[in-house]
């Protein structure tokens, strides 16, 4: 009688850690989307500035034309961006594109001495450098929470747990490969 | 009576600076405390050659007696044992005599380091009456409402940071607080019955604070060491780790979101690092009460004594900075810069 007893104290104990990891592999992926859901909220806030950008630089023809050309890639970027589906090369590939457009910018803006030095630029570019820096921390936010699902489903027991039930998929972070490229170091993972 | 030559001026010395450092406030008086000690003709090492002598000489005696009286009598009697405690006396004497000197040396080195700290980086101590500043306290920030049986607070400083795009005064305080509370311990008396007894144990704690106008957020705060008197709408930001160490507590959900931007996130998440059961609490005046538990925040970081003269004199004038300090400003001021609200 004992031996069942102890049978079945076993048997609870292993469902109730079952249980526990089950649901601690579900929070962790849903945390992990959120803060993807909070990247790309962070992303579209470029939609909010890019007409302001179209409105400064609108009296300056040949700056007009060379910067149209890089917010229309920018928009087409920030369209492929979906919220309920992690995707980090779209959101590398906007990130680029959001790069290419700041170098181009600053480098073009030296030609028109006096748009820099306008507090409607100056302005701009600070609610540029915020809204780049709000992206980085999200990013930041979004890799940690990334790690600690990863840690979650690849660890034992939880990956055994994980091939069992849950069934997820490691997720992929996000590196910056532009700044990847100026490294000839790459890990071997 | 117990120094002579250079350890009773030594001891003349460091009395007087102990006494005159407690009226330093500001750095021309620092500056002639200084000078004063760089005057003294004497040492500032203290001899103490002669002591070890004594406590050899009084060892010796002590014993060589002691065992002169168990000899004759073979056993150890009562004047042996006067003997004996005769010599622990003497021995204790002079180990007090050598041990005074080396703590005062020690204190005034201290005293004279933190004082010099403190003006490098522009903070002065601030009279208060306690019972006052802390009722003042109380009214603004809910931080302070903890300990059942007593709260006070112990120092009170002003210092400024100057950032590149904010400047703020800042006041760092070390608060105490003592919770009472009623345990219930069984024992056994004298008859063998096991019986219970109800007695009242105080618990010590110290918070330390800087506060400052932040001017860009009202009704928001940020816990990671709980306040059961803080109300009001919870938030969760993304970020696990975040959510790992603080609970965001606001007037209102829409207002904790605003804030919560993934900068400040991130900005809080090194705050949690570095400071330890940190306290945000930005309260109904836009003022923020920063309160954590580490204790070394204007500590200063240098050890030396006067003693070792050349790098007590080097320590002091080079620059002493609190880095634990400044880290923590800067985060506050980075913080300002993100919540600003321009746009």
């Amino acid at each position: 009688m004992t031996e069942l007893w102890v049978v079945i104290a076993i048997a609870i104990v292993l469902l109730v850690t079952v249980i526990a990891i089950y649901n601690g592999i579900i929070s962790r992926a849903n945390a992990a989307e959120r803060a993807w859901a909070n990247v790309i909220t962070q992303e579209r806030q470029k939609n909010k500035i890019i007409p302001h950008l179209e409105d400064v630089v609108k009296d300056y023809k040949a700056f007009e034309q060379s910067t149209l050309t890089q917010v229309t890639e920018l928009r087409s970027a920030l369209q492929g961006l979906d919220a309920n589906k992690i995707d980090t090369a779209q959101l590398e590939k906007t990130e680029a594109r959001t790069g290419q457009l700041l170098k181009s910018l600053n480098i073009t803006v030296e030609n028109y001495p006096e748009l820099k030095a306008s507090e409607s630029y100056q302005k701009l570019m600070k609610e540029i450098t915020d809204q780049q820096d709000n992206i980085g921390a999200a990013i930041r936010i979004f890799n940690q929470n990334v790690e600690d699902f990863n840690n979650g489903i690849e660890t034992f027991p939880n990956s055994w747990v994980n091939g069992l039930l849950n069934k997820k998929v490691k997720i992929k972070t996000f590196s910056d490969s532009e700044a990847q490229e100026g490294f000839d170091y790459k890990p071997n993972f | 009576m117990f120094y002579r030559g250079n350890n009773q001026a030594l001891i003349t010395q460091l009395k007087r600076l102990q006494h005159e450092s407690a009226s330093v406030s500001d750095i021309s008086g620092f500056e002639r405390l200084m000078d004063s000690v760089k005057q003294f003709p004497g040492s500032y090492q203290f001899h103490y050659r002669s002591y070890w002598v004594s406590l050899a000489m009084i060892a010796m005696v002590g014993a060589a007696l002691t065992f002169y009286d168990w000899q004759r009598l073979q056993h150890m009697q009562g004047s042996s044992w006067l003997l004996v405690a005769v010599s622990v006396a003497a021995l204790l004497l002079v180990l007090g005599l050598m041990i005074y000197p080396w703590q005062l040396l020690r204190s005034v080195s201290a005293r004279l380091l933190q004082q010099d700290a403190l003006l490098d980086n522009g903070i002065k101590p601030v009279s208060f009456h306690s019972p006052a500043l802390t009722r003042e306290l109380l009214s603004r920030f809910n931080e302070f409402h903890r300990g059942n049986y007593r709260r006070e607070v112990k120092a009170l400083y002003q210092g400024r940071f100057d950032g590149d795009e904010y400047a703020f005064d800042y006041r760092y305080l070390h608060f105490h607080y003592v919770d009472e509370r009623i345990v219930i311990e069984t024992y056994t008396n004298s008859k063998g019955q096991v019986r219970t007894r109800r007695r009242k144990v105080y618990d010590h704690y110290d918070r330390y604070a800087l506060i400052m106008p932040f001017q860009f957020v009202r009704d928001v705060a940020v816990v990671s060491f709980a306040n059961s008197l803080l109300s009001g709408s919870t938030y969760k930001p993304a970020s696990n780790r975040f959510n790992e160490r603080f609970r965001v507590i606001a007037g209102d959900e829409l207002t904790a979101a605003k804030t919560m931007k993934p900068t400040v996130v991130v900005a809080l998440e090194e705050v949690g690092e570095l400071l330890s059961k940190p306290n945000l609490e930005f309260n109904g005046s836009a003022d923020l009460c920063l309160s954590f538990a580490d204790n070394d925040m204007i500590k200063t970081p240098s050890k030396v004594t006067l003693s070792d003269f050349t790098a007590f004199i080097e320590a002091i004038e080079g620059q002493q900075s609190f880095a634990k300090l400044q880290r923590t400003l800067q985060s506050i001021h980075y913080l300002m810069t993100k919540l600003d609200n321009n746009f």
